[in-house]
């Protein structure tokens, strides 16, 4: 199945591009079959599906963590983050120092790591929380520290496997919102897990719709970013959330 | 832990203490009981009466060469402590290295664990001597143990699956892996044994003493002569004196522990 890169993106090359890529495990399960999906630099796309249809699989073979047993797998990012389910925030280390972890691997010099981890830490709104540990903020405060750790590498490909989908109602949708302005203000193109529909589509300019290992269905959304919180009231977005549930009504 | 009612009305400290001395008054009961009424006097000799044994306390006699072997002991102890976390720790970051190193190197350790010290005295002895050292020596076999599969479980089983993809995902190396994740998740699992070490090291340096005499005598070594003269009342004394110890070294390491691990984590 063709997919087409989101218009505002389509003259550079993919990101991330997986042409006919399947995934068997060892133990003999096949995880993915053809799987073809690509995401354009700046471009959010969203995988949606139930739980076991391989979609943290796909992010597993985008990050490299895991290798495609058949097809082609292009990783053009020079760096790409991951943000995990949970945040996997290192529990000695303050948030500040969580957010330096990257750049101390990558040998950067520590004024530099710190002053950008700082900025970073500013814009997911925890300037005050910089010297508290993990053990001392809430899950949302979490959530946001690993954002900030993905987004101080300034990543050209950001991975998200389902990284809202332990907190609350109202933490996610705040989250929500951050992100996509911070999706809005950045330019990174962004593979994100979620199995929330109004997630995908608030956050996403496509919308893949997953089952049994395949990916069943393509819905773009139309809207520009940054998108106003609001907006998920409203009733086209409520329309294209509609056909994004029956679509994924009919693929599992 | 003090229960609902009684943090209600005391504080949890006095309400500690207070129990703590109705225990020693309720011991010191039944022990007086016992050396007065069920023994006969012909017999006492088995079990003196508290306040006879408690005399020994003010007998310099007796007091000064006890407290300068439980000393001895101590220092035994510490040094044996010493070296068992410096073998269990190289010992753990050598077995986390591989499956493989951790195959060969895991049955010593649970050798060192289950083979009794009995069976090990005359080897220890005709290596290292019948004195100090030898003493030493046990103190280290007891208290390794702990130390190693404490840090070993640490260092393997306290970073999560998702921690550790993050670190392939910056393309750590291996020593990175070790430094910035492995061993700093290992610190709680590592003071756990350190606290366990302790208070084994402080066995470990008692049976020590007592298998090995030559040089100067350690506790071990005056229990060991106390009972042969029965003098119960030096002997009892001793045996308290060392229980103590043995808590005062557990308390001590406890109070590192939550100290350190408390603050390790920001609390």
């Amino acid at each position: 199945m063709p997919i087409e890169p989101a218009s505002r993106t389509a003259q550079t090359p993919p990101a991330l591009r997986l042409s006919g890529v399947s995934k068997t495990f060892e133990d003999g399960t096949t995880a993915l079959t053809g799987i073809d999906l690509s995401v354009a630099p700046g471009e959010l796309v969203t995988l949606v599906g139930p739980s076991g249809c391989g979609k943290t699989t796909i992010l597993r073979l985008a990050a490299g963590l895991l290798a495609p047993s058949a097809g082609e797998l292009e990783i053009s990012a020079d760096t790409t983050s991951f943000v995990f389910q949970d945040p996997t925030l290192l529990e000695w280390r303050t948030a500040l120092r969580n957010v330096e972890l990257v750049g101390e691997l990558r040998h950067v010099p520590r004024e530099e790591r710190r002053a950008r981890a700082l900025e970073v830490l500013d814009a997911v709104g925890l300037a005050d929380a910089a010297a508290r540990h993990p053990r001392q903020l809430s899950g949302g405060m979490r959530m946001r520290v690993s954002i900030a750790r993905a987004l101080v590498a300034q990543p050209d490909l950001a991975l998200f496997d389902e990284p809202f989908g332990a907190l609350d109602e109202i933490t996610r949708l705040n989250l929500q919102t951050l992100l996509q302005d911070l999706f809005a203000r950045g330019s990174f193109g962004a593979l994100f897990i979620t199995h929330s529909v109004s997630e995908a589509v608030y956050l996403s300019d496509r919308v893949l719709v997953m089952g049994r290992g395949r990916i069943a269905a393509e819905v773009v959304v139309p809207w520009e970013h940054p998108r106003p919180p609001e907006m998920r009231y409203s009733a086209e977005f409520v329309a294209v959330a509609g056909r994004v549930s029956a679509l994924l009504e009919e693929a599992s | 832990m003090t229960g609902p009612t009684a943090s209600r009305t005391l504080p949890g400290w006095l309400t500690q203490a207070i129990s703590v001395v109705a225990a020693l008054l309720g011991i010191g009961l039944v022990w007086t009981f016992v050396s007065l009424v069920v023994l006969s006097p012909e017999r006492r000799f088995l079990l003196p009466p508290p306040t006879q044994v408690l005399t020994t306390l003010g007998n310099p006699t007796i007091m000064t060469p006890m407290l300068a072997a439980l000393g001895r002991t101590a220092l035994v102890a510490l040094v044996g402590l010493a070296i068992a976390v410096v073998v269990g720790l190289v010992w753990a970051v050598l077995m986390a290295q591989s499956r493989w190193v951790e195959r060969i190197l895991y049955p010593y350790a649970v050798i060192l664990q289950t083979i009794p010290i009995l069976a090990l005295t005359p080897l220890i002895g005709i290596w290292f001597g019948y004195g100090i050292p030898a003493r030493v020596v046990v103190a280290v076999i007891i208290a390794v143990f702990p130390m190693i599969s404490n840090a070993f479980f640490g260092l393997t089983s306290a970073p999560t699956a998702a921690s550790h993809d993050l670190f392939t995902l910056s393309r750590a190396s291996r020593w990175q892996r070790l430094v910035k994740l492995q061993a700093p998740a290992a610190v709680p699992s590592v003071f756990t044994g350190l606290r366990t070490a302790a208070g084994l090291s402080v066995i470990g340096a008692i049976v020590g003493d007592f298998f090995f005499q030559q040089g100067a005598v350690g506790i071990g070594g005056l229990l060991r002569v106390y009972t042969l003269r029965l003098t119960m009342e030096a002997l009892l004394t001793a045996v308290g004196l060392t229980a103590l110890f043995g808590v005062l070294v557990f308390s001590v390491f406890a109070a590192l522990d939550r100290f350190v691990v408390g603050r390790w984590y920001g609390r």
